[in-house]
């Protein structure tokens, strides 16, 4: 589980203002990023994209996102390669990183999880709660790190 | 000699004969054919004897000259059967044949021809007379040239016989040299009498007389060694019954005996193979040349080999065991045959059945490996697939959503009901995909659950947030319920149960316009606990009802344009209610709701001991 430290970020992510974010978001497919783009800069966030997990981390070296949209099947290196550097690089370990996958089978949010991710949106996402829906996964989080501390 | 010293030999000599003969007849069912031979030699003897104690003592001296010449009838046999005896004795029963025995008769046949004719030819007798011994008076003869072939000619039997007893005396048990010892007494005695009588011009023939010695030994043997018990039964059970062939080769590996059995593997031209070379014999033996190296070799062999006889394939097990004499030398072998060929054949049909069996079990291994790779493959497949399908998708829900938001200007509101539509249509297949893809899962076997132990109320409470909603928006009441006397905690998949009454609850809320949609969960049975999915919506038909859990099975074709939804989902919660171990029950009318009630066993937690599981169950009593 996370540091308690970051409550106060992902409670300032899940209640706070979509305005106030910068995210970096990754995926390969244009289309998605056009989309998700679209609607993040609508919400008033600043948004990065890379293609790919190494592009992406490339960009870390002189961003530092509120969080991270982070495809999942991507060529050069994959979400799952990137979130095991990101977790393993003590300057990103603690940084906040959204699955956006069209893996969604049964079984696919759990593995998700397990990787290291904070959250989980399958594709297609919904453009009325995308939004919400990243509010929720850091609402959950907090949620649970609440009820760990008590 | 006195009178009397000859007629109480020549009677104890007859009464002996008589008591043979008595005895080996009534034995002649036991012991076969050796009985029969020794019944007529001893009768044979007793003729010689009686016409010599009646040429004695009668005082008519016609007919002590008659009963001279009827006396030969019985002498001539003697040797015959003597010899006849010792073959059958000694084994060499293959000689005794009809048309042999009838050979070796010709020349006492001639004989008793030409003793009845002598007065016209005196070839046996040239002369005939009368002599005085004192008390009694004998014939006395100048014997004819036929007399000393018939004498020759039975030496010659006798001395075969006293061969093939003296053969048999070597080498053999204890017990049949003292039989043997007897034979040779028995066959000697009256020999040595005759060749005193003939040549040493003893007037008296002391022969007969020497027949009581005769008739001593056999009896001796008999009684003592049970002479015609013992052999002809051994021979016969041991040898002649066996199923095992025996072959009995002499220091020069020629036959000296050979039991039926054994015959089998002989070449089929040799009839008579006694006596003859084992090689020129039995042609396993010329198949096989190092055969006859192990038949020479002095040390004991076995070995299974095989033979072809009348294009059959024949496994034999042979011994060959080297037969010592007294003095520790080799003076013959033995060989024994044994047909193993249905055991051969038995055990290579349970090898191959063995080997059939292993091949069966690697193509069952093999099958089940490609099962699981096929299973594996489709699982893969189904990932890539649901992940292609939704990929493009997500695109086309975008940019609609896109549009249809006004972020690209406005639209017409023609425009807008299009967009609606591809909407729409877009959403409705993203359920398809993922409801057929659910399905396949399961019906793959690739759905696998995890048992864990979950809080009951925070899991219900997460479906109530998803939920509340969805009946909100269409103004009904949404009603939770859950019984105080369940357990704080329950062991399930959390989350295939919570995709399960998700689905149950939004069937719920799509198929009520008016009234309430309520979830329940509660106490079941001592075992078991419930979930209940309850509205107040437009009912289910009792004809769909059973059919409502099959796929691709909604109420009528006019549901899912009016309603949307895949008919898949029933499908899937009954296939995952049942992978759960539960059971999903439905209880409708028309017009007045429908309520899905799943019933869930209370599964021990996987991940405690059986001690807390008491606990736990305990905790359930108390609540």
């Amino acid at each position: 589980m996370k540091n308690t430290l970051m409550m106060p970020h992902f409670r300032e992510l899940a209640w706070g203002e979509t305005s106030k974010w910068t995210v970096l978001l990754v995926d390969d497919e244009p289309d998605n990023r056009v989309i998700a783009e679209k609607v993040l800069m609508f919400g008033g966030a600043k948004v990065y994209t890379a293609v790919h997990g190494a592009e992406a981390l490339t960009q870390l070296e002189t961003i530092s996102p509120s969080f991270i949209l982070l495809d999942l099947s991507m060529p050069v290196m994959d979400g799952w390669e990137m979130i095991k550097l990101i977790r393993s690089d003590e300057r990103t370990a603690s940084m906040p990183v959204i699955a956006l996958t069209a893996h969604a089978m049964a079984g696919d949010r759990e593995r998700v999880i397990d990787a290291g991710f904070d959250g989980y949106i399958a594709k297609p996402f919904r453009l009325g709660t995308f939004i919400s829906d990243i509010k929720n996964c850091f609402r959950e989080l907090v949620t649970a790190e609440e009820g760990q501390a008590t | 000699m006195s009178f009397g010293f000859i007629m109480i030999s020549l009677g104890i000599s007859m009464i002996l004969s008589i008591t043979l003969i008595v005895r080996v007849w009534t034995q002649r069912q036991s012991s076969g054919r050796s009985a029969t031979l020794i019944a007529a030699l001893m009768i044979a003897v007793l003729w010689w004897t009686a016409c010599y104690a009646f040429e004695i003592i009668t005082p008519i001296n016609e007919l002590k000259l008659l009963s001279n010449s009827l006396k030969f009838v019985g002498v001539v046999f003697v040797p015959v059967f003597w010899l006849l005896f010792a073959l059958q004795y000694t084994g060499r029963t293959a000689w005794l044949v009809l048309n042999r025995i009838l050979l070796l008769c010709f020349i006492p046949f001639v004989t008793i021809g030409l003793i009845a004719t002598n007065a016209y030819h005196q070839l046996f007798w040239q002369n005939m007379g009368i002599i005085n011994l004192g008390d009694y008076s004998v014939t006395d003869a100048i014997y004819g040239i036929w007399f000393w072939v018939h004498s020759l000619y039975s030496y010659a039997l006798i001395m075969s016989a006293s061969y093939f007893l003296f053969r048999q005396f070597v080498g053999s048990p204890t017990l049949y040299r003292r039989q043997l010892v007897a034979l040779l007494v028995a066959f000697a005695a009256p020999m040595i009498a005759n060749a005193i009588t003939i040549f040493g011009n003893q007037i008296l023939d002391i022969t007969p007389i020497s027949f009581t010695i005769t008739g001593l030994a056999l009896t001796w043997g008999l009684l003592r060694f049970q002479l015609l018990n013992l052999v002809p039964i051994a021979r016969n059970i041991i040898v002649e019954s066996m199923g095992d062939g025996v072959l009995v080769l002499d220091a020069h590996d020629r036959i000296i005996d050979i039991n039926p059995a054994a015959k089998q593997v002989i070449n089929a031209q040799t009839s008579d193979p006694i006596g003859k070379s084992v090689a020129e014999v039995i042609d396993l033996v010329t198949e096989r040349p190092d055969l006859t190296a192990q038949i020479r070799a002095s040390g004991g062999w076995q070995n299974e080999i095989e033979i072809m006889r009348k294009n059959d394939k024949y496994v034999l097990d042979v011994r060959i065991s080297p037969l010592y004499d007294r003095n520790h030398q080799v003076s013959g072998r033995i060989i024994i045959f044994r047909d193993i060929t249905d055991r051969k054949r038995a055990e290579q049909q349970i090898r191959s059945q063995n080997d059939e069996l292993i091949a069966v079990n690697h193509e069952l291994v093999e099958a089940r490996k490609q099962a699981e790779y096929l299973t594996q493959l489709k699982s893969q497949f189904l990932a890539t697939m649901s992940h292609e399908l939704r990929t493009p998708l997500n695109a086309v829900i975008g940019y609609t959503e896109i549009q249809l938001a006004g972020m690209t200007g406005t639209l017409t509101d023609e425009q807008n009901d299009y967009q609606e539509r591809v909407l729409a249509n877009a959403i409705h297949l993203l359920g398809l995909i993922n409801d057929v893809l659910d399905l396949s899962k399961i019906e793959a076997g690739r759905m696998d659950l995890i048992q864990k132990s979950f809080n009951l109320k925070k899991w219900l409470d997460e479906i109530v947030i998803q939920n509340r909603v969805l009946a909100e928006k269409k103004q009904l009441r949404f009603e939770v319920s859950l019984d105080p006397q369940l357990p704080e905690t329950v062991v399930a998949d959390p989350e295939r149960l919570k995709q399960v009454v998700i689905n149950l609850l939004s069937n719920a809320s799509k198929f009520t316009d008016t009234g309430y949609v309520k979830i329940e969960l509660a106490r079941n049975d001592a075992d078991t606990w419930k979930i209940s999915v309850s509205d107040s919506g437009l009912g289910i038909p009792s004809h769909a009802q059973e059919t409502i859990f099959e796929e691709f099975r909604q109420v009528d074709g006019s549901t899912r344009r009016q309603h949307g939804g895949t008919g898949l989902g029933l499908a899937i919660v009954r296939k995952l209610v049942l992978m759960m171990g539960g059971n999903i029950r439905l209880k409708s009318e028309v017009g007045a709701g429908s309520t899905f009630t799943i019933i869930m066993p209370y599964l021990a937690d996987p991940a405690r001991s059986a001690v807390s599981a008491v606990a736990i169950g305990m905790g359930e009593e108390t609540v």
